[in-house]
């Protein structure tokens, strides 16, 4: 272990060095205060020190204060060595913050026993960081609201080096924490900690990484009054964003499973009654075709009106026709139904996306036929894609409601419409789908966080800001493929997704 | 313990403390004439500070001692006594110097003390 010997006087020099090394300590000589200084602030300097009172330039007491007001990312410990004897200097020595005191001469023995106490205390200060170090919680320590302390695990949270975080505001990383914390009631004190102990318990916040990227986490508060009375708040941080986006993913997934069986369950039950209504809607066009035929050979009754026959003769066809087309409309949305809230097979399938995507917007016309009309271009030979059809289906409507958003922030209530439009193509050893919008835009600035859970720009009720990362969770990780936009703010959105055909072109 | 010091894998190290007593106590001795010249009693309080502590630690009591005299005395005394005293520790020093030539034939308790490793 390596021990600062700060000392101008030559005879302790040769003789504390000689004897420290003998102890097995690296000694390291400073001659004078600003030496003994620049040694115990770099990074890999000695970790106990034995510093003379008097020096020439900057005393030991001096340095003894500059040390403990420099908030070191390690402790040091000072035996301070001094010919002072009397009880106002061992004062004034401890009260600049030494942690002990050795009186010259110096007594081999007793510098021997307590350079061991200052071993023991700086390795019990190791083990408890070494704990802190280890753990994948992040751990800090702050006063006025400043990190004086920061384990490895806050600085990869906030993507932050654990020496660049000293000094920083917790509220940079945590902004509004401080109110929450007052909004929050503090336990009792610890039954185990002193009596100016307050602990909350673990409360959610948000963060920033250093990316700007948006945390959620889960931190635990506890506030205490160190022996210089001074309050010391040490928090325990949790990033919970991943934990966060999975439960919502899954509440989402439930959400829908559960909208599903029901549509699934409605369509089976409208089914049947469109069946008979189609049929005998199709009875009922042959039969007047027929009636009318059997009418014609008639000879009209003298004196009666033929032309309200005639008008029924035009009519009734026409009435039917348009009878039939709407069963066949209310028919092709109940099979889309059908299909887009089947549960689908839990492994990729091959998908026709373009009968998928069909589908979908079918459903989902609800949401865009008032703002938008909606135009597709689908590459007839398109392979099929491996997909897990019900998550796909999500990721396209998702874009497809966000895109009838974006044009509905354009066209407010003027009646006026925008485009979706849809296209899909092969490109390369990919399936690519680009769906367009004429709606707002999305400004560069926050094109980088579009994708984040949570972000969202939408009011409340309007977006979880979970779609757009649920698509690219489905894409990318599940899909193996690539999700991305272009975009600029005021002239629409592409978002452009590309599911590779691989796997399928090897299995087919 | 520091014979022992001595003894133990640290052969040279009382010739070297003599040594390092030697040339330091020397060059504090010429900073007392020189502040003794300019009448600089803080000067003076400093270096014979300084010799006090490493006399101390060699076991020269008597040279501490005297150290410790005008350390105390230096702002009462006229500059005439105090060039005095200074004079007799110079004067010590060199019988100090000369008996530590001779260690380890000078006896433990001989006249000026022997160097004090275990403390006092």
């Amino acid at each position: 272990m390596k021990i600062l010997l700060a000392e101008d006087d030559r005879v302790f020099q040769v003789l504390l060095q000689r004897v420290l090394v003998k102890w097995g300590y690296e000694p390291v000589i400073a001659g004078h205060g600003e030496e003994a200084w620049q040694q115990l602030s770099s990074e890999a300097g000695p970790r106990i020190a034995i510093l003379d009172w008097v020096m020439p330039g900057t005393d030991g007491l001096e340095v003894c204060r500059r040390v403990r007001s420099a908030n070191l990312p390690h402790y040091v410990y000072i035996i301070l060595l001094t010919g002072r004897k009397d009880a106002n200097d061992l004062v004034a020595g401890l009260a600049a913050g030494a942690d002990d005191y050795l009186a010259k001469p110096v007594n081999l023995d007793e510098l021997s026993h307590r350079l061991r106490a200052g071993c023991r205390v700086l390795e019990s200060e190791g083990r408890h960081r070494m704990f802190a170090e280890i753990a994948s919680d992040g751990i800090a320590m702050m006063e006025q609201g400043r990190i004086q302390f920061a384990n490895r695990a806050v600085g990869m949270i906030f993507g932050y080096g654990a020496h660049e975080l000293i000094g920083l505001a917790f509220s940079e990383l945590a902004p509004g924490f401080e109110r929450r914390l007052e909004k929050v009631n503090a336990r009792p004190a610890l039954s185990n900690l002193s009596d100016n102990v307050r602990s909350w318990p673990p409360i959610e916040i948000n963060g920033k990484h250093r990316s700007g990227r948006e945390l959620f986490l889960e931190v635990s508060f506890c506030e205490s009054m160190d022996s210089s009375h001074r309050t010391v708040l040490a928090a325990m941080i949790r990033d919970a964003t991943e934990r966060r986006v999975l439960e919502g993913q899954r509440v989402q997934a439930q959400k829908l499973e559960s909208i599903g069986q029901l549509a699934a369950g409605i369509a089976h039950e409208i089914n049947t009654p469109i069946q008979y209504i189609g049929d005998n809607g199709k009875f009922l066009e042959d039969a007047f075709r027929e009636l009318m035929g059997l009418l014609g050979s008639l000879r009209p009754t003298p004196g009666s009106d033929d032309t309200d026959i005639e008008y029924l003769k035009a009519e009734i066809p026409k009435a039917i026709g348009q009878l039939l087309q709407g069963v066949d409309h209310v028919a092709r949305i109940v099979r889309a139904m059908k299909e887009f809230s089947h549960p689908g097979p839990v492994d990729k399938q091959p998908l026709d996306i373009n009968h998928a995507i069909e589908c979908t917007s079918l459903i989902s016309k609800n949401e865009w036929k008032y703002v938008a009309d909606l135009t597709t271009d689908f590459a007839p030979d398109l392979l099929p894609v491996p997909c897990l059809a019900g998550e796909f289906n999500q990721v396209i409507l998702n874009l497809i409601v966000n895109a009838a958003h974006a044009i509905g922030d354009v066209v407010g209530q003027s009646g006026d419409k925008g485009i979706i439009h849809i296209s899909t193509r092969r490109h390369g050893t990919s399936a690519e789908i680009r769906v367009s919008d004429t709606g707002t835009g999305i400004p560069e600035a926050i094109q980088s966080r579009i994708f984040d859970p949570f972000f969202t720009t939408k009011g409340v009720g309007k977006g979880t800001g979970q779609g757009l990362a649920i698509a690219h969770s489905v894409v990318v990780q599940k899909h193996g493929g690539t999700i991305g936009l272009e975009s600029s703010s005021g002239s629409g959105t592409t978002f452009v997704i590309q599911i590779p055909l691989g796997c399928v072109m090897e299995e087919v | 313990m520091l014979l022992d010091l001595a003894m133990d894998g640290s052969p040279g190290l009382i010739a070297e403390l003599i040594e390092a007593f030697r040339t330091d106590t020397q060059l504090r001795l010429k900073q007392v004439s020189r502040a003794l010249e300019d009448g600089d009693q803080t000067s003076i309080r400093a270096a014979v500070h300084s010799i006090k502590g490493s006399a101390q630690q060699m076991g020269a009591n008597a040279m501490s001692s005297m150290c410790l005299d005008i350390e105390r005395t230096v702002g009462d005394l006229s500059a005439v006594q105090v060039s005095r005293r200074v004079k007799d520790l110079e004067t010590e020093f060199e019988e100090v110097c000369h008996s530590m030539a001779t260690f380890p034939v000078v006896p433990p308790d001989g006249p000026h003390g022997t160097i004090c490793g275990s403390g006092g």
